[in-house]
């Protein structure tokens, strides 16, 4: 885990280092200019949130089936990175929408999905840190309500004016947009799975703590 | 922001002519800038605080150890 | 199975007849709410039917937080929801039972909170009172399913009322969203009853895929709990 670790990370500074020189190389779009540059970023990390909203999900089912505190640790470590990708995400949105929509928000139907998504996964790290004995298990609930919710959220919002350009541009892109983009993908994907590995590293360390204080207390130990 | 209200009546002077920034005038790079920034910004942050969650455990570790070895020699 | 879940819904309908104590601050609640907003939104003594809407969906969506938490509260006086988990009873007849009670209290209240608003608000409410009541019925529905479960999951925890809000509104919004684009459809001056009919359909759907999911995840859950 140690070693993957360290791959992931030095392929994601990597990444971090040579996409922008890429991505300012790349062509300007034709009617939006510069700021479309902000799209090279936005769509990788609202990519990658997604991925780990729903690998919470999935791992918060595997943790209700079978109690497995691997299941747990991965859908704890899932949360926060959907928490700091779906930040991301919104910011680097809100930049983008101030110059194309002359607006830093609007009730847009991905905008408010995504805004609800990072209000899902906020209240769930406030249950895992405020909810006592049991919360692992509310929180997974909370988890998988959050991602059954995403569709319905989507279909809901939708029937307002939706102005966000669809994701059908990302399989159109021309060749020397095309290039950068997914860089800046591979880039995003290194550097969640290294930040997700360092935190599945950090919850292991917890379980060894835990696991010596039960130690602790067979020894006879206070505490 | 408070460059489009209109100043009070005594006290402060207004400039003449046009503001010299406005909201509509935000450059793309900035944006841009800002943008990339961010990301940056919230990834070595967190980074940060898995890094000194991870050295509070460590240190954790280390003294439950430390106890440990003290009561099984305490025993012999 | 079913006699099971009347009995808890019994239980639940008799101890509240005799104190009343749920529906009544409910009530209470939801009306003071209703104010409040009218403070807020009303210009020259009109509201527009977007706000009447957004008004009667606030409103239940917070009383029934109210509501909620109490019923809880009730199982956990005296450990009666241990003693629950501790019969042979199937666990999804006594969540679905607390549930139907939930729904219950909140349409007793809606309907004082509706009949309210159209003397307040002088909204044509009544005009469609099938659809309205779709709307109604089945937007409690979807919500006392996701709050019955999470307020009965929230078991000792100390800031229980505070978690229940944060767990809960994020995923009803898309009931808030329903009920309140459904409801003022109704009151537009020439009432778009296709989008209301639309808005009811999207509910039932809510209501299936949540009140499935919840009766899966009770068991799990209630298991760690307990």
């Amino acid at each position: 885990m140690k070693k993957m670790f360290v791959l992931t990370l030095s392929l994601a500074a990597l990444g971090l280092l040579v996409s922008p020189w890429l991505i300012l190389r790349a062509p300007q779009e034709s009617t939006m200019g510069l700021v479309q540059k902000i799209f090279y970023y936005h769509v990788p990390t609202a990519m990658v949130d997604f991925l780990t909203i729903y690998l919470c999900g999935i791992a918060s089912v595997a943790f209700l089936v079978k109690r497995s505190p691997r299941a747990d640790a991965l859908a704890v470590a899932s949360a926060e990175l959907a928490v700091v990708f779906g930040a991301c995400t919104l910011w680097t949105g809100s930049m983008w929408a101030r110059k194309a929509w002359g607006v830093w928000w609007t009730w847009d139907v991905r905008l408010t999905t995504f805004a609800l998504c990072e209000m899902v996964f906020i209240g769930y790290l406030l249950v895992r840190s405020y909810g006592g004995p049991g919360s692992r298990g509310l929180a997974a609930a909370l988890a998988l309500f959050g991602c059954a919710d995403v569709p319905l959220i989507y279909v809901s919002v939708s029937i307002w004016r939706t102005m966000h350009p669809q994701t059908t541009v990302v399989p159109n892109l021309v060749k020397p947009m095309a290039v950068p983009f997914w860089v800046a993908v591979f880039t995003m994907l290194m550097l969640y799975l290294a930040l997700l590995l360092a935190r599945l590293l950090h919850e292991r360390n917890r379980t060894r703590v835990d696991e010596l204080y039960v130690a602790a207390a067979e020894a006879g130990l206070e505490e | 922001m408070s460059l489009l209200y209109p100043p009070p009546e005594q006290g402060f002077q207004a400039i003449q002519g046009a503001p010299a920034t406005t909201q509509e005038s935000i450059p793309a790079a900035t944006l841009i800038a800002s943008a990339y920034g961010f990301i940056w910004l919230v990834v070595l942050l967190y980074l940060l605080v898995i890094w000194r969650r991870g050295q509070s455990t460590e240190r954790e570790i280390d003294e439950l150890k430390r106890k440990l070895e003290a009561a099984r020699g305490g025993d012999r | 199975m079913l006699r099971l879940v009347g009995l808890v819904l019994w239980k639940d309908l008799v101890v509240e007849w005799r104190t009343r104590e749920i529906v009544s601050t409910m009530l209470f609640f939801a009306v003071i709410v209703m104010l409040i907003f009218s403070f807020a939104f009303l210009s020259e003594g009109r509201a527009s039917g977007d706000a009447v809407a957004g008004i009667l969906w606030t409103a239940i969506a917070f009383s029934g937080t109210l509501g909620l938490s109490r019923a809880a509260d009730r199982e956990r006086d005296g450990d009666a929801l241990r003693a629950l988990l501790l019969s042979p009873a199937p666990r999804a007849a006594l969540y679905l039972g607390k549930t139907a009670g939930i729904v219950i209290f909140m349409l007793a209240t809606e309907l004082v909170v509706a009949a309210l608003s159209t003397v307040l608000f002088g909204a044509a409410l009544s005009a469609h009172a099938a659809e309205l009541s779709g709307l109604l019925l089945l937007g409690t529905i979807g919500y006392a399913a996701i709050g019955g479960l999470f307020s009965l999951m929230l078991g000792r925890a100390r800031s229980r009322d505070v978690l229940l809000a944060v767990v809960l509104y994020p995923i009803i919004v898309p009931v808030i969203i329903a009920g309140s684009k459904g409801t003022s459809s109704l009151l537009e001056s020439i009432p778009d009853l296709a989008a209301a009919r639309y808005w009811i359909k999207f509910l039932a759907v809510f209501d299936i895929v949540f009140v499935t999911l919840a009766l899966w995840a009770f068991e799990p859950l209630i298991v760690e709990r307990g």
